[in-house]
């Protein structure tokens, strides 16, 4: 009882003997003892006393004591004037009651005692912040405003009424009627505030402080119009200018969105400029707003004035003051100036035709000097990359093959770093629609129309595979030559840029498009479905030689990751996924790049017993200390300290973390997996409390940060993250999808306790059948409404969409043959639909399954990477099989009860269940064979002679031409590349030191499997 | 490319180029938002591109507690420099000293004597970081950390608490010159 919630401390004045019983939880004896000094002292403290320790005892009766006193209290009418007593009843009363409760009981009583005693400041200040933590506006607001009008003097307070209103005007907890009036309330306050303010009044209530300021603003924002909001961020005295001027950045860059949202140009023109010119008392460059993002807005608001050419003739004078002050710049400051002169150059001639310049064009000569001075710097290329982009094929043809060989010099340290910018900026134009142009041919297969490499002529379907195999070899052969150069390895010892990294991941993203694996509409089974396996393991395995000889690098550790859970690595992933020591805050944001559909493709990782960790645990252990309050205890300081504007933004990410989609995987991975082990869940997912308030309205928050994983692709591609997981992100509509099904589960997989046994058993299943009945017409509801929305097939993998159409039918059969009885139905034609889409969803799904053979040569690498599809397969079948036992069940219980057999179901309808019940066994079957197959497959012999022959065909070993055949002839330049990828891993050690990874996470992941509960 | 500005809390769903980063410390969420709710103006970020966070620094203003006013060791109002961290892609760049500059700056607006931090004795790239930008040892804690950072036999290696004098302290009193000669107990640190 009341465990999570810190039990109050007893007033100074009681006995040591009662504060001891109370301390040591000698809860009979506390009760007794004050409930004596209660009698004695006529003390009603001593009273609460008794009651909050008769609370800990056992009965219900007992249990309930404060809780009852309580709701007397609110009943009557009564006002508990000791703040101390409400903190006892608070602490007594807390599991019993839910934070959404606690503004109709605790918030209630608190405001009547602040009501009785509003000159108690302290007892007034204790009320509003415990009002506030449990996150109960509605009093709270009116506390504070009684606190405000109570103590006019403390001007803090001012700005807390109007902060607390404006909160709750926004909330949900405001009744709708009242919004309006609460949030103008709010406003007038502070536009009156303003107002003394901009007339210089000095008095105690106009706006003083910078925070002050930026709340009158977010209040503004929010409620007011949005010209006044613009007129006012232009105020000489409160405005974005006028607080930069003091010396504070934050409102300038507020008042910069808010004209650049605005599409005042003139006002972004005027402002950036009168903040990028700004000088200090020495005359020297005054940087606090000498951001990119400044400069950005500048040059793009020049080029939005009506006389352009004078604008950028501004622009021009103000860089000129930073060029001629650059050789004191700090570097970065230094490096924004050249971005800008890059940006100005590429604002001025994009008016100009590109082509007319040929590929000498003045960009590139501004790309050139952009690198002459940052060529050594690891942004170098981020930088550019969006620059080169708007190149035309002639400039980028002659950045690559004139300027960037240019800038070579006598100095293997600056040639490497060039080079290795060359062998980007190539791979960034051979990968975007630059590189190519539209020819009149049709691809063989009549789809895909063919497009001319301006590169090498070569005529492909998308990225020019010779020009990508020719990066592969070139920044490999650097990589074997930088490995041999003991003095150049030296010279970079010191530097934050790793030569062999770098080159690394160029040969890597290459041979991953070779290897085919991208963004495919609609997307594949399986998204190693029909990509080149060689060039696949190859990324693999030169990225995996990479991190064992450079464990600290976090990029290719994240892509590896991803990779491995690609080909059904997991246990293996997972040991390089724990290096990276995600833990406790930036597990909300991380923890998806591995745990995310962890369930479907590692279900032995969930094991449980001695020797096993539940892997989700610090996750688990994570959001619940963190979301223990309603509210953290730190809004308060917050408020305390007067900084109003983190009020608002840690109550928005505290809500937004109460909500994430990182939290709801968590806990739906974790029942998917042990489910899949022990057959059953631990608990119902409603019982679980951070999901037990999420309705299907609730907007789940995603956070996972991609920011990591290396990016040298175009923009105009799909970015590396989305191609390498193993299938859409952590979603809005996949979330509640997960806990709708879960649900569904719950209700079909529930059982009474043996001991129970209704007096009234017939009433009781009745009772039960239209719960389960309104249960599952609900969340048939909801999933359809999911289901239907366009967007939501590229949120899911196939293999999830057709796992949710199946519940959500399964859940519509529920809900419509629940009610059917014998006597007086016909089955209808909608029960016959529903059971064909039923059969014709698993149908399409076993179709997928079986176009993986067992016969296939490179069978255990196809299986392996289909184990997500597999597994969704088999949930399917097993909630078929499941829900058909409850309809079995239900019916054998109406049976016993009501022997007339009248209230039974139709014999039609079972009849007509019979077949989904035989292919739901027929998936079962046919999984359990698969991992049968798997199994008998992994224990073959020849492993690594196989696994270096799916890598690198004959450069590794023997192959007979039928071999080859059967694992895809090999054209182009295949031999060279993987001559060369062979002998950077170390040749065949190295590939079976690789090998043996791999195969040994296959057998553990095929464990596992062998575990999970296919009946 | 860089944008300096306040924390902010979503920021903490793209601090993973810092804090991926085995020399940069992951802690509790309340840690953050604490200073992020009391000390707002001295939580700045460095975001770079796709508002990934490139660089950070979080420090507060206090004083030594009342009780320890007439102790040697009592600190008067002052800032302190709790973590500063630059992702490795954005070193050498200034970002550090950028950063280090602006909480010195909110430091003068808080009218603080002088801006402390301690760092590890073995860390000379960090020491000679904030030497260059006018910081010096003031005292010696011995045996602060529980471990060393470069020798496995050690099982504590001490601090220098370095400080910087800030625009109050117009006669240098809270800085001294021989401070590595000056050593005190983690017990006499507040």
């Amino acid at each position: 009882m009341s465990s999570s919630y810190p039990r109050p401390t007893l007033k100074s004045s009681v006995d040591l003997q009662l504060r001891n019983a109370f301390h040591d939880g000698n809860w009979q004896q506390a009760a007794r003892l004050a409930d004596k000094r209660a009698r004695t002292l006529k003390d009603p403290y001593y009273q609460a006393i008794a009651v909050a320790a008769e609370s800990q005892l056992d009965t219900p009766q007992e249990k309930c004591a404060a809780l009852v006193t309580i709701q007397n209290c609110l009943k009557n009418g009564s006002v508990v004037k000791d703040g101390e007593i409400l903190d006892l009843y608070e602490w007594a009363s807390h599991d019993l009651l839910d934070e959404s409760q606690y503004s109709d009981t605790h918030g209630q009583l608190r405001l009547r005692l602040v009501k009785a005693a509003p000159r108690d400041k302290p007892a007034v200040l204790h009320s509003l912040r415990l009002c506030l933590l449990h996150w109960d506006l509605v009093n709270a607001q009116q506390i504070a405003t009684m606190l405000d009008k109570t103590f006019v003097a403390d001007r803090h307070f001012l700005f807390w009424n109007t902060l607390v209103t404006f909160m709750l005007s926004t909330s949900p907890q405001c009744p709708p009627e009242k919004q309006k009036l609460y949030s103008l309330l709010a406003l007038k306050q502070l536009e009156r505030a303003a107002d003394l303010t901009e007339k210089g009044d000095k008095s105690g209530r106009a706006i003083r402080s910078e925070e002050e300021q930026l709340l009158f603003f977010r209040v503004l924002a929010s409620q007011g119009s949005k010209a006044v909001l613009l007129q006012q961020l232009k105020s000489p005295v409160l405005g974005g200018i006028a607080s930069f001027e003091r010396g504070r950045k934050q409102l300038f860059l507020e008042a910069l969105d808010a004209f650049d949202a605005a599409k005042d140009h003139d006002s972004v023109f005027e402002m950036c400029h009168r903040v990028l010119g700004d000088t200090q008392n020495d005359g020297t460059l005054n940087l606090l707003g000498s951001d990119w993002l400044v400069w950005k807005r500048f040059i793009a608001a020049a080029a939005a004035q009506t006389d352009s050419d004078g604008a950028f003739a501004q622009v021009h004078t103000v860089l000129e003051s930073y060029v001629s002050e650059r050789d004191t710049l700090r570097p970065v400051y230094s490096r924004i100036v050249s971005l800008a002169i890059l940006e100005l150059t590429f604002r001025i001639s994009s008016t100009l035709d590109p082509s007319s310049c040929g590929g000498e064009s003045i960009r590139v000569a501004q790309i050139h000097s952009f690198l002459e001075q940052n060529y050594d710097k690891l942004a170098c290329f981020d930088d550019l990359k969006p620059y080169i982009e708007q190149l035309s094929f002639a400039e980028a043809n002659h950045l690559i093959t004139k300027t960037v060989p240019a800038l070579e010099r006598n100095d293997p340290k600056r040639s490497l770093l060039v080079n290795i910018l060359g062998l980007k900026f190539r791979h960034l134009v051979s990968t975007s629609l630059q590189a190519v142009s539209p020819t009149e041919c049709i691809g063989d297969d009549g789809f895909q129309p063919l497009v001319a490499c301006k590169w090498c002529g070569s005529v492909v379907t998308m990225s020019c595979n010779s020009c990508l195999e020719q990066i592969v070899i070139e920044a490999v052969e650097k990589q074997l030559q930088y490995e041999k150069e003991s003095e150049t390895i030296a010279n970079f010892e010191k530097e934050d840029v790793d030569p062999a990294e770098e080159l690394t991941v160029v040969a890597a993203m290459s041979l991953l498009k070779l290897s085919g694996l991208r963004h495919r509409e609609p997307q594949p089974a399986s998204p190693l479905l029909g990509i080149d396996m060689h060039y696949f393991l190859q990324a693999v395995a030169i990225l995996d030689n990479h991190l064992s000889k450079n464990p600290d690098r976090a990029p290719i550790r994240i892509l590896l990751i991803h990779l491995y859970v690609l080909i059904g690595c997991a246990s293996y992933a997972y040991q390089i996924w724990l290096p990276l020591d995600v833990k406790r805050t930036i597990q909300d944001s991380l923890a998806p790049l591995f745990f995310d559909r962890i369930a479907s493709f590692a279900p032995g990782l969930f094991r449980t017993g001695p020797g096993f960790k539940r892997i989700v645990e610090p996750m688990r252990s994570y959001y619940r200390s963190c979301l223990k309050l309603r509210a953290p205890s730190v809004l308060w300081d917050a408020l305390e300290a007067g900084s109003y504007t983190s009020v608002f933004d840690i109550s928005e990410y505290m809500n937004k973390l109460r909500h994430s989609c990182t939290l709801v995987m968590s806990i739906i991975e974790e029942r998917k997996g042990i489910r899949a082990l022990l057959g059953k869940s631990e608990s119902e997912i409603k019982q679980v409390s951070f999901i037990a308030s999420v309705t299907p309205e609730t907007n789940l928050a995603v956070a996972t940060d991609y920011g990591s994983m290396p990016c040298l692709e175009s923009s105009n591609t799909t970015p590396l993250s989305e191609i390498v997981r193993l299938g859409p992100g952590l979603s809005n509509t996949r979330s509640h999808l997960e806990i709708l099904t879960e649900e569904f589960l719950d209700i079909i997989n529930h059982s009474h306790p043996k001991e129970y046994k209704p007096s009234r058993a017939l009433e009781t299943l009745n009772g039960d059948k239209l719960y389960v009945m309104e249960a599952t017409d609900r969340l048939h509801e909801s999933m359809t409404s999911f289901l239907q929305q366009g967007s939501t097939p590229s949120l899911l993998t196939p293999a999830e969409e057709s796992h949710f159409t199946t519940i959500s039918l399964l859940a519509a059969l529920v809900s419509f043959a629940v009610p059917l009885k014998k006597e007086n139905h016909t089955l209808e034609g909608e029960l016959h639909m529903l059971l064909e889409t039923l059969v014709s969803t698993l149908d399409i799904t076993t179709e997928d399954f079986g176009s993986v053979s067992a016969d296939a040569p490179n069978f255990a690498f196809l299986a392996f990477g289909s184990i997500h599809s597999m597994s969704l397969f088999l949930s399917s079948a097993l909630a078929i099989k499941n829900t058909l036992a409850f309809l079995d069940r239900l019916n054998e219980k109406q049976l016993a009860l009501d022997k007339t057999g009248k209230t039974a179901f139709p014999k039609t309808l079972l009849k007509e269940l019979e077949p989904l019940g035989d292919t739901a066994e027929n998936v079962l079957k046919d999984v359990r064979s698969r991992i049968k197959a798997m199994k008998s497959n992994l224990d073959e012999m020849g492993w690594m002679d196989r696994l270096a022959g799916w890598t690198f065909g004959s450069v590794a070993v023997d192959l007979e031409d039928s071999e080859i055949e059967a694992l895809g002839q090999k054209g182009g330049n295949f031999q060279e590349v993987s001559e060369k990828v062979y002998d950077l891993i170390g040749g065949m050690t190295g590939c079976e030191t690789w090998g043996v990874k791999i195969l040994e996470s296959w057998r553990e992941g095929i464990k596992g499997w062998e575990l999970v509960k296919t009946e | 490319m860089a944008n300096f500005r306040r924390f902010q809390p979503n920021d903490l769903n793209k601090i993973s180029k810092c804090n991926l980063d085995p020399l940069t410390e992951t802690y509790d969420l309340s840690f953050y938002l604490q200073y992020y709710a009391k000390w707002p103006t001295m939580f700045q970020v460095a975001e770079g591109q796709d508002g990934n966070i490139i660089g950070y620094i979080m420090g507060k203003v206090e004083s030594s507690p009342d009780v320890y006013q007439f102790s040697e060791h009592y600190l008067p109002w002052h800032a302190h420099i709790t973590v500063l961290t630059v992702a490795p892609e954005a070193r050498r760049s200034g970002i550090g000293k950028i950063l280090t500059e602006q909480l010195e700056a909110a430091a003068d607006a808080h009218d603080a004597w002088f801006i402390d931090l301690f760092v590890r004795k073995s860390n000379h790239k960090a020491i000679t970081f904030y030497k260059k930008l006018g910081y010096s040892v003031f005292r010696v804690v011995k045996d602060y950390y529980g471990g060393h950072a470069s020798d496995p036999t050690a099982t504590s290696e001490d601090a220098y608490d370095m400080r910087k004098p800030m625009r109050r302290d117009k006669e240098k009193k809270h800085v001294r010159e021989d401070g590595e000669t000056f050593e005190v107990d983690p017990a006499d640190v507040w």
